[in-house]
């Protein structure tokens, strides 16, 4: 009876070899494709905050308050997506896919969040139209 | 007695149990049910239960900052004219919702096996980045204008 059970544990077909590689390591091209599917949305983010650096001065001009022109969150509206997109891949580096795509997942959300935030002060700094 | 006993554990074996190395019958009185021992009292791994206070302690500010984000969105209009631009507006506006619960069980995912601290630090950082500013804003200006009505 011994023996057979210790037939059963020594003939298990699924038991790893040491010098296996991991199973659970992810392949380059799917950690790349992540990679890029992330850097498209990050891109996406980027567009509004690209757009507002570009318009809103001109609006602040028109309505002769250009000095007001809040410069600093304009151009963190930019710099903070494709900064969260690199802290996102090098957080994520080293784990499983689904980890990282989690991480850059977490990473996107807080970009809108942010984004969303920046509005709000733009708004409320914004001078009273003469 | 003996060949009864074979018997029985005959009609509890499957055809080509033994080329599966499963010599023995599967069930019967003449083969010892094997029991895996399940360790009731398994010492809990280090730091697990600090790590679980302080998700506890991180739930409701969290749930919190949640339902503001909610309640930010339904305020928020993109004054958008172009549909594409909409979409990513309200594609914003989603993930602005999820931001929070998912900075909440992302960091508990990946700090499973990690110091109580760490998971303290990038809570903490989560509440930092995640001020529903909007919501915060509206409320000082809100009270602003009450103070002066009064």
């Amino acid at each position: 009876m011994t023996d057979a059970l210790e037939t059963d544990d020594a003939s298990t077909p699924d038991a790893p070899s040491p010098d296996a590689p991991s199973p659970d390591a992810p392949s380059r091209g799917a950690v790349i494709a992540v990679a890029a599917v992330f850097a498209v949305l990050f891109g996406l983010a980027t567009l509004g905050p690209v757009s507002n650096l570009v318009a809103l001065p001109q609006v602040y001009q028109v309505y002769g308050i250009g000095d007001a022109v809040p410069w600093a969150l304009l151009v963190a509206g930019v710099v903070i997506p494709p900064l969260l997109y690199v802290a996102g891949l090098l957080l994520g580096r080293g784990r499983l896919l689904v980890h990282r795509a989690i991480v850059l997942v977490v990473a996107l959300a807080t970009t809108f969040a942010l984004g969303f935030g920046l509005i709000a002060w733009v708004a409320a700094l914004q001078p009273a139209l003469g | 007695m003996a060949d009864l006993e074979d018997d029985d554990d005959a009609a509890l074996r499957w055809a080509g149990d033994e080329e599966q190395g499963r010599e023995a019958p599967r069930l019967g009185g003449s083969a010892p049910v094997v029991v895996e021992e399940v360790a009731a009292d398994e010492p809990a791994a280090p730091g697990s239960r600090g790590r679980r206070a302080v998700a506890a302690a991180f739930a409701l500010p969290y749930l919190l900052y949640t339902v503001l984000w909610v309640f930010v969105v339904q305020r928020l209009t993109s004054g958008a004219t172009s549909l594409p631009t909409e979409i990513l507006w309200q594609f914003g506006e989603f993930l602005a919702m999820l931001a929070a619960p998912a900075w909440f069980a992302g960091t508990l995912a990946l700090t499973r096996d990690g110091r109580p601290l760490a998971r303290v630090g990038w809570l903490a950082l989560g509440l930092g980045m995640l001020v529903p500013w909007p919501f915060v804003l509206d409320l000082y200006a809100a009270l602003v204008i009450a103070g002066n009505l009064s």
